[in-house]
């Protein structure tokens, strides 16, 4: 009798199952495995990105200096007194003469503070909605050389006043995230992030604008980068929700990912 | 067909594709022009012919199966306007890319305020003249 032959398909089933559901084993190691050396006297950086953050800055600027002593602002072209407002505080403020975007201003800061010989450097939002106690937590595992990223995530820690459009908005980007950067996170669109010195040399943030926080998932799977996702708190107040994304720029902002992919 | 049985269409628009025709056929000459020179005169010739002999687009239609000559020039241009639009788009992300680059180049070199000396105390901050006015 002949041997029945399995059906055969262009691509396996427990593949299409990854990409369908955009589940991921452990990633594999591309770059150098994580160190597992301690970094002694560490040399941390806040990255902040402002636009138009008056406001704010000042006083985020100031918690965050009370601990950590390097403080990078990228006043975003601000039309704003935004880098005015930093004028003594100890921070160290650089300005783009045209506003160039999220994306781009972190990537600024991330390039300046690695010139200024940064080992670890953590990137921070300016509307106040971050909280600098979580960063003792977010930059350890790095200088304990257990991994190379660490993403914070709001929904393993507390999301405090999240609305509920703006938590199933941001579920529907942890979704958009699995299927197709095909990384597992819990929280795809948090600003708060530490990266070690090498992964922040090899991750290079092109997409100038929102979409970058999608492009440096995209980029810690490709290049191997292990990453830990550490609870963090985020503070929704009037004021950053009317500074984040609204439901219909998250859509735009998705669709200009999948372009940027298909050219 | 002669030429004295052109109509005001044709009366009007082909002296201007010809002067256009011959402008491109001189700059043929210009070396560092002639492949946009070359295709523009191809351009040109094939306008003069069509609006003189409009019976040339259904022929070469016709041989491509496609069948009105109206159609096929829709085709061309709806073909030439898709590449142009990826064209334009994929230069403009560069254009963009490097324009972030310039202000980010910039930004690094002059920072607002950094300390005067990195291993320094924190009062030891400047801030530029720029940024105290």
């Amino acid at each position: 009798m002949a041997k029945r032959r399995p059906l055969e398909l262009p691509i396996s089933v427990s593949k299409l199952s990854i990409l369908v559901l955009g589940a991921v084993g452990s990633p594999k190691y591309k770059c150098a495995p994580p160190t597992g050396m301690t970094i002694t006297n560490p040399k941390i950086f806040i990255v902040i990105a402002a636009y138009n953050e008056s406001r704010t800055i000042r006083s985020v600027a100031d918690k965050l200096l009370a601990t950590y002593s390097d403080v990078v602002v990228v006043d975003d072209g601000s039309t704003d007194d935004t880098a005015a407002r930093l004028t003594g505080s100890g921070a160290r403020v650089l300005r783009h003469c045209l506003n160039r975007g999220q994306g781009a201003a972190l990537q600024t800061g991330v390039r300046y503070a690695l010139a200024q010989g940064a080992d670890v450097v953590v990137t921070f939002d300016a509307d106040g909605q971050h909280d600098q106690k979580n960063i003792e937590a977010l930059i350890r595992p790095i200088i304990d050389g257990e991994c190379d990223v660490t993403l914070g995530s709001r929904f393993l820690g507390r999301a405090h006043n999240i609305p509920a459009s703006r938590k199933m908005m941001l579920k529907a980007g942890v979704l958009f995230t699995r299927i197709f950067s095909r990384v597992k996170v819990s929280d795809s669109h948090n600003g708060l992030r530490a990266l070690s010195r090498r992964a922040a040399a090899s991750i290079q943030v092109t997409m100038d604008r929102m979409a970058h926080a999608s492009e440096i998932l995209d980029q810690i799977r490709q290049g191997g980068w292990t990453f830990q996702e550490i609870p963090v708190d985020i503070y929704y107040s009037e004021y950053s929700l009317a500074k984040g994304q609204s439901s219909w720029n998250a859509i735009k902002i998705g669709l200009q990912i999948l372009l940027k992919r298909a050219l | 067909m002669t030429l004295f049985h052109l109509n005001a269409f044709q009366l009007i628009v082909v002296p201007l594709v010809t002067v256009l025709f011959v402008r491109s056929v001189f700059l043929l000459g210009n070396a560092t022009r002639r492949r946009g020179a070359a295709i523009w005169a191809f351009i040109w010739l094939a306008a003069g012919i069509t609006i003189l002999r409009p019976g040339t687009t259904i022929w070469v239609a016709q041989r491509l199966g496609i069948g009105r000559g109206t159609d096929l020039v829709l085709y061309i241009f709806v073909i030439t306007f898709l590449i142009a639009g990826f064209y334009f788009f994929n230069r403009l992300l560069k254009l963009e890319a490097a324009l972030t680059e310039i202000v980010r180049q910039l930004a690094i070199r002059e920072p607002i305020q950094q300390p005067s000396n990195p291993t320094t105390r924190k009062s030891d901050f400047v801030t530029t003249s720029q940024e105290r006015t």
